[in-house]
């Protein structure tokens, strides 16, 4: 055994389980402290906090899909195009038939195969995930703009208002959330995910199939994307093509904002997502609220991205990683 | 001052990881014109003193100083631009450049021409190091990816001649070379030694250990614990100092148990893109089967091809049942086990946690109900390897990566004896970890054997085939061109006539 010397205790604290986990959430707290000072407490109101969970919903459901998929060390581009491909699908499908139960089960299963040809493509044509998936995204948003045109479609709004009111949001959230902690940290769908995104070699050496497990991440993605998808409809009421345009780009950050690597492997985890969405929405309204210009805005976004994935690189090589 | 013999000085030198220490007010000092050996277990902090020389990485605490000036080298380029080259013990080339390219990594500049780089000129100069040298395997302009990782080693050894170190720091390069690879490398140690440098030697391996080097200096948990001259040398002296109790002189088999006649892993006339050529060969239950051969026979493949992942073209593997392993995860399902000889790159996720590496193996065993994974048993699964197994670590939840190579090792075979597999295929198990960790290791094989599993031992060392096997098959062009059984006690010359 080696030797023990008496460590430096605030080395030992940065360098603890608990604090590599508690980090994301001290940077959303430190965040929201700083943005009410500078703003006079207009950002901790209650009809502002209320603001910021409405709109965070959309990027949490969607980012905690994604996590499955950044867990693996891959990253896929597609997320968003996904999403409001699916939400304008899901819309024209209640529009002709008038049936909630079967826009809501479309939407998930839009989500699902639009999400699955990525993985397959991926696969079968033995292409990284992110060039299959930035082709992907690309075709999607040209699909939703030769469905729309310059147009929008919309739900009827009592039905969205009702659908709100009701706790749709919350509910749907709440349940995909669940779902998703007991398959990424309860089974071994996350164990091998998360194995894959290690070392996807000594992974398929070890049974862990990494196409099996690819469709499967891809899948949960696909639901997620569905879900979130629902929920921004039952917000917004219509669908655009001006509609979640960065919702990806969103996604990815909240997912680093929240403490996963962009490399994925041992160091993810499936709450950065919602955590994450908190952080960028808070960021968004707080900028926002000290009237920063919205390109302003997207540069310190792109800034804040870039140094996240930078020091994921430089993070220290014997820090534990967290059970489960 | 330092005194004109004395090239490198090293004094008090502290290095912690966290909360490790991984040395411990180390002091020593180098002449010109010796070879001196660094010896001791894994994680005795060989590597650790050797690459804080080499620029890899600063001292927490200490001095040292070079040539009679204060050194403290920011890089392994600045160490390689003022006279110390290190050969690293783990990978140091990239594949899918050329050796040229590989040789002159981080110093294309001497080749710039305007703004760009003369490539036909690096080329020629490292094809003419290469001629100088006396490497006639591969070529300056040869893709490095394509040569197999003894050549590889190769490359590695003339980049770090071509700046003509004043210290040369050989760690752990040996154990990546065959016998041929090994002359070479001790060629290039000797003529330092001629031209009145120093070579600074880490190696596992005792015997060349006291066969190259003038002095023996003995690291125990980061701590000196002392220092031989050549009449001092005594192996089993040696290895006290190393472990610090006594261990026997031999750690091998010393009975002739035999096996039982039941075949459970079959392969039949297996033909692979490269390398075998309708292998024939059959494993018994509680048989240790020996494979050896020149480094190019084909033998690494056979592990692959027999564990599903080497892509069978014509013949097949089956297990008793008769059934076909065609992956991984059919072989695993018929409790088989496969340890890469690349273990770092094949068998371990290093940046994973030990209890994710062991944990890998046995998530439909440690089931809860359906796909819900007992956190309770996953962690029982755990702790049992790391006790048993005698694991090094601060704690199961740390990265692989923090683990020296012997424990690394044991995180593997804990893995898969954790799976409890019938059928291990090992491929240079024994690879760059030492005495104390080997010895545990064969202890761990004769168990298994006693318990009736079936091993099938891949090995570049012939005394471990001797030792350990009751069966030796040896590899030609990617067949069995030999078979030799424990009774007829083989010797080493009889095993390399054979293969030769």
């Amino acid at each position: 055994m080696k030797n023990k010397k008496k460590a430096n205790p605030i080395k030992k604290i940065l360098e603890s389980r608990l604090f590599s986990q508690l980090m994301p959430v001290g940077l959303l707290l430190i965040l929201v402290g700083v943005f009410a000072i500078a703003t006079n407490g207009r950002l901790v109101t209650g009809t502002s906090l209320k603001i910021i969970v409405n709109q965070a919903l959309v990027v949490a459901i969607v980012s905690t899909g994604g996590a499955f998929i950044f867990a693996s060390g891959n990253v896929s581009l597609s997320l968003g195009a996904t999403t409001v491909l699916t939400a304008t699908l899901s819309v024209m499908i209640y529009n002709a038939t008038g049936s909630l139960v079967l826009m809501m089960v479309s939407a998930v299963l839009i989500g699902v195969v639009l999400m699955a040809t990525s993985a397959l493509l991926s696969t079968a044509l033995g292409v990284r995930v992110m060039y299959v998936t930035i082709v992907m995204m690309t075709m999607f948003s040209a699909l939703q703009q030769a469905i729309l045109g310059g147009s929008t479609v919309a739900i009827p709004t009592a039905l969205s208002q009702s659908l709100e009111k009701g706790g749709f949001m919350y509910i749907a959230f709440g349940v995909f959330f669940l779902i998703c902690v007991v398959l990424f940290h309860f089974t071994d769908i996350g164990r091998s995910l998360r194995f894959i995104g290690t070392n996807n070699l000594c992974a398929e050496q070890t049974g862990i199939s990494k196409k099996k497990y690819l469709l499967i991440a891809f899948i949960i993605a696909g639901v997620g994307c569905g879900i979130g998808a629902l929920v921004a409809v039952v917000r917004g009421g219509s669908v655009g093509t001006n509609t979640l345009t960065s919702l990806n780009m969103d996604c990815m950050l909240a997912l680093v904002l929240g403490g996963m690597s962009i490399f994925g492997g041992s160091k993810s985890y499936v709450y950065s997502g919602v955590i994450g969405a908190l952080t960028v929405i808070v960021l968004n309204q707080g900028l926002t609220m000290l009237q920063v210009d919205s390109t302003i805005i997207q540069a310190i976004r792109g800034v804040a991205f870039l140094a996240l994935v930078t020091l994921s690189q430089v993070r220290p090589k014997g820090l534990p990683a967290p059970e489960g | 001052m330092a005194d004109q013999k004395t090239i490198l000085e090293v004094l008090h030198m502290d290095k912690n990881f966290g909360v490790t220490v991984a040395l411990n007010d180390v002091s020593f000092s180098l002449e010109r014109g010796h070879v001196y050996g660094l010896i001791g277990e894994n994680g005795s902090g060989k590597s650790t003193v050797s690459s804080i020389i080499a620029g890899m990485q600063p001292a927490t605490k200490g001095e040292m100083t070079y040539k009679g000036e204060p050194w403290k080298p920011s890089s392994m380029l600045e160490a390689q631009e003022h006279g110390i080259g290190m050969i690293v013990q783990e990978a140091g080339t990239i594949p899918n450049i050329t050796v040229a390219e590989n040789i002159f990594l981080g110093h294309e500049k001497m080749f710039k021409m305007g703004p760009f780089i003369n490539r036909r000129k690096l080329t020629a100069k490292a094809q003419e190091l290469l001629d100088e040298l006396g490497i006639k395997e591969f070529k300056a302009s040869d893709r490095t990816g394509r040569l197999d990782m003894q050549m590889r080693k190769i490359i590695e050894i003339a980049k770090c001649m071509y700046w003509k170190p004043e210290i040369l720091i050989v760690d752990e390069t040996s154990t990546a070379l065959s016998l041929e690879g090994r002359q070479f490398l001790y060629k290039v140690m000797d003529k330092q030694r001629e031209e009145n440098k120093t070579v600074m030697f880490i190696s596992h391996d005792l015997d060349e250990m006291m066969e190259h080097c003038d002095k023996l200096t003995v690291l125990r948990d980061g701590v000196i614990i002392g220092t031989l001259d050549q009449s001092e040398y005594e192996p089993n002296r040696i290895r006290k100092m190393m472990v610090g109790r006594e261990l026997k002189g031999d750690y091998y088999r010393s009975d002739y148990e035999g096996y039982s006649d039941e075949v459970v892993l079959k392969a039949t006339d297996v033909t692979t893109l490269q390398d075998l050529l309708c292998l024939n060969l059959e494993l018994h239950k509680g048989e240790i089967l020996g494979m050896g051969g020149l480094s190019e026979c084909g033998m690494h493949t056979v592990g692959k091809a027999l564990f599903g992942i080497e892509k069978v073209l014509d013949g097949d593997v089956k297990t008793a049942d008769g059934t076909v392993i065609k992956s991984p995860r059919v072989a695993i399902d018929h409790k088989m086990a496969y340890v890469s000889k690349n273990r770092d790159t094949e068998s371990l996720g290093l940046s994973g946690t030990i209890a994710e590496n062991i944990a890998s193996t046995g998530y439909k065993l440690n089931r809860l109900f359906a796909n819900i994974i007992s956190f309770g048993k996953e962690k029982r699964y755990v702790d049992k390897q790391i006790a048993e197994l005698q694991i090094k670590c601060a704690g199961k939840n740390y990265m692989v990566n923090t683990l020296s190579g012997g424990n690394k090792q044991k995180v593997v075979f804990g893995k898969w004896v954790a799976s409890d597999a019938e059928i291990l295929i090992l491929d240079c198990p024994t690879r760059g970890i030492d005495v104390g960790v080997k010895a545990s290791m064969y202890k761990l094989f004769t168990e298994m054997k006693k318990a009736g599993k079936a091993i099938l031992l891949i090995s570049e060392e012939l005394q471990e085939l001797i030792g350990m096997c009751d069966r030796i098959l040896i590899m030609k062009d990617g067949q069995v061109t030999r078979e030799v059984f424990r009774q007829e006690n083989p010797t080493e010359s009889s095993l390399i006539d054979y293969m030769i």
